[in-house]
């Protein structure tokens, strides 16, 4: 059977390539999306253009942040806290 | 679709296999585990609609087969994932697992198919049971324990759904299952409700599921992963449409699930928060009622099936292959499990919604509806709740077991996986992608006719999807060490569960245990005070009374002896004139008497 494995490791050594291809890809999309809209925007401000962008991003940066940096040390314990391990 | 009157429950296949099992022989026995499912697959695929397999018991008509296009949709990747999930599990060789898998599957199927409350109520029990044991079968203090707290939990569900049937059937006078109107709020439709929320793990009644589920056998979770709480959506759909505090609680469950999804650290847990946050669309969904959202919840639970089941199985392939699920522990992984990487990130990629994948044809189709009913924050929620899902999932999981910006890791031992692993996982990987590309072939079965079809193959739809998953992955790139997953534990609401147990403990135990010690101050006071008393009465009646007549008995009996010996001299003049005497005495007696 084809073995996908060593091609996969090389690919990790060409991470730069993988982050140009990405960064190249969500600029082609904002591109697309001066060009494309929705027609019955849902919440009104979606039909502003980099909405969907701004949304992902923020939404992704605060949750991340707010849950391992502010709640997270609130509520970690150690692993047997209960005593179940 | 079939509309004969020819129906065999698919359950019938899974209990005759249970049964069997603890009786067969040899190895063969391994291949008859893809009967049932296969069994199951035909007879969804050929039974007719209506009301099937009635029977009268203590005089309630219970309906053991109702088919419609609700049950259809459910019953068919129920079968679907029985088969997948059975040959996943081929090569296990503990029966007790296979048993409990199968009793679990039939359940799941019984509560489909049930057209009354109590044919229900009986296979919810059997699923719990079956279940329970699928955590208990993984044999260690941990999973014993977490099985002992989810039959606890689930018994307690199970309760409060009898109590709410039997107050039901005193007012109503029937077990009918049908639909209950959101204005239809009485105490009874509150206690079912909550019956159903508790195996939909809406929160806050949700902690046993990451309790449990990690926790479970790498194949028992894949099987739990698809029944338990899709069952109770499909109950919720049939029973609780249009509700609106389950627009609410669906909502919350969504977001709640991916914010605790973001932190843990076992791939597992995390998957199963997972659960709790998809099955958060399905209930807000049907909370929101209309036929666009509950055909969303519909079609998201039978995509929910398929790729939750194949992440499952992925994790189960890293725990079986590596021995830990952990993701601090695990990393550059890729070159040596390829297979397993590339088929969960089919799924990773189906949960996350995006194009071409199962995820994108479902979640967007609630999300949608939710929107067009005008329910914009619950719109809102769900599309932060994809947010959360592409980052912990889609990137975080994968990224940490198969890379974790760490060398290949090549010198780590691992179990080879056996071939029926990636044979169960390749069948829904497949299916994930055929749905994403072919939406019809699900949307042919969605149980409600719409006022418009609705298409999520549209240029704006696409380009949505890549703009919220792109730019939430730059988020992750961004804070990728932020992110990094440690070992730990977070405290979620079983904290208060398990409180809640230890204070009901204490409300029985204190009370005993204040009983217990009047009970020994009264013992020492006035019982060992008695106890001495008799003792001492005793002691003086075996002196008295019992050592004198033994005593006595012996004296006598030894003085009797001492005269006996003095008169055996030897002398024979003495012992006629004794027996010359005796007979005197005797002859005297006899004449006097006489």
């Amino acid at each position: 059977m084809f073995d996908p494995g060593p091609f996969l490791i090389l690919m990790r050594y060409c991470s730069s390539l993988w982050l140009k291809v990405y960064f190249g890809f969500l600029g082609f999309l904002l591109l697309l999306n001066i060009f494309l809209r929705p027609h019955e925007p849902h919440f009104g401000l979606d039909s502003w253009f980099g909405f969907w962008a701004v949304f992902g991003l923020g939404v992704g940066l605060v949750m991340i942040f707010v849950m391992k940096r502010i709640i997270q040390p609130l509520i970690v314990r150690k692993e047997d806290y209960y005593g179940d391990i | 679709m079939a509309t004969s009157s020819f129906f065999i429950h698919p359950s019938v296949g899974f209990l005759a296999l249970g049964l069997a099992l603890p009786f067969l022989r040899g190895k063969e026995w391994r291949y008859l585990l893809l009967l049932p499912p296969l069994l199951a697959i035909f007879a969804v695929f050929t039974m007719g609609m209506g009301s099937h397999c009635t029977l009268n018991w203590l005089g309630a008509t219970l309906e053991l087969g109702r088919v419609d296009a609700f049950s259809l949709i459910f019953a068919q990747v129920f079968a679907v994932m029985s088969l997948a999930g059975m040959l996943y599990a081929l090569h296990v060789t503990d029966r007790l697992q296979h048993i409990m898998a199968s009793l679990y599957v039939a359940g799941g199927f019984g509560c489909v198919f049930a057209g009354d409350f109590l044919t229900l109520f009986l296979f919810w029990e059997l699923m719990s049971i079956g279940s329970s044991f699928l955590v208990f079968c993984n044999r260690t203090r941990e999973s014993t324990l977490a099985a002992f707290r989810y039959f606890l939990y689930h018994t307690a569900g199970g309760l409060l759904l009898l109590a709410g049937i039997v107050m039901r059937y005193k007012a109503t006078g029937s077990f009918a299952f049908e639909a209950i109107l959101p204005s239809q709020m009485e105490p009874y439709n509150w206690l079912i409700l909550a019956g159903f929320c508790v195996n939909a793990a809406v929160v806050p009644l949700h902690a046993w599921l990451p309790d449990a589920y990690p926790r479970g056998t790498v194949t028992g979770s894949v099987f739990m992963c698809a029944y338990t709480t899709k069952t109770a959506v499909y109950v919720l759909m049939r029973g609780f449409a249009g509700w609106e505090i389950l627009a609410v609680a669906g909502t919350i469950m969504a977001v709640y699930g991916v914010l605790y999804a973001c932190i843990e650290n076992n791939a597992r847990r995390i998957l199963s928060y997972h659960i709790v946050s998809q099955v958060g669309y399905m209930v807000a969904g049907i909370g929101v009622g209309v036929a666009m959202t509950i055909n969303g919840a519909a079609a998201h639970a039978y995509a929910h099936i398929l790729y939750k089941g194949l992440l499952f199985m992925g994790a189960g392939c890293l725990l079986y292959a590596a021995g830990t699920a952990k993701l601090d522990k695990l990393g550059g992984l890729a070159g040596r499990l390829p297979w397993v990487m590339l088929l969960y990130m089919v799924a990773a990629l189906s949960i996350s919604g995006m194009p071409f994948f199962n995820g994108f044809i479902s979640k967007t189709m609630t999300i949608a509806g939710a929107a067009e009913a005008h329910r914009t924050w619950v719109a809102l929620g769900l599309e932060i709740a994809a947010v959360g899902t592409f980052i912990s999932v889609g990137i975080k999981l994968p990224y940490f077991a198969f890379w974790g910006g760490k060398a290949p890791d090549m010198t780590r031992e691992l179990k080879p996986i056996p071939w029926n692993m990636y044979a169960g996982m390749s069948i829904l990987a497949f299916l994930c992608i055929l749905q994403g590309i072919f939406p019809d072939i699900l949307y042919a079965y969605l149980p409600l006719p719409m006022e418009h079809p609705y298409v999520p193959w549209t240029f704006w739809n696409v380009l949505q999807a890549f703009l919220l998953l792109g730019f939430s992955g730059l988020a992750f790139y961004l804070l990728r060490r932020v992110i990094t997953p440690h070992e730990g534990l977070n405290l979620d609401l079983d904290f208060f569960y398990r409180l809640i147990g230890r204070l009901a403990l204490a409300c029985i135990s204190r009370p005993l245990a204040w009983l217990d010690d009047i009970w020994t101050n009264a013992y020492r006071t006035v019982g060992i005070r008695g106890l001495l008393a008799l003792a001492s009465a005793t002691n003086w009646f075996d002196k008295k009374a019992i050592d004198g007549v033994v005593d006595g008995t012996a004296y006598a009996v030894g003085g009797i002896g001492r005269f006996g010996a003095k008169l055996q001299s030897g002398d024979l003049q003495r012992y006629i004139g004794m027996a010359v005497i005796l007979a005197l005495v005797a002859f005297a007696l006899v004449w006097y008497l006489g």
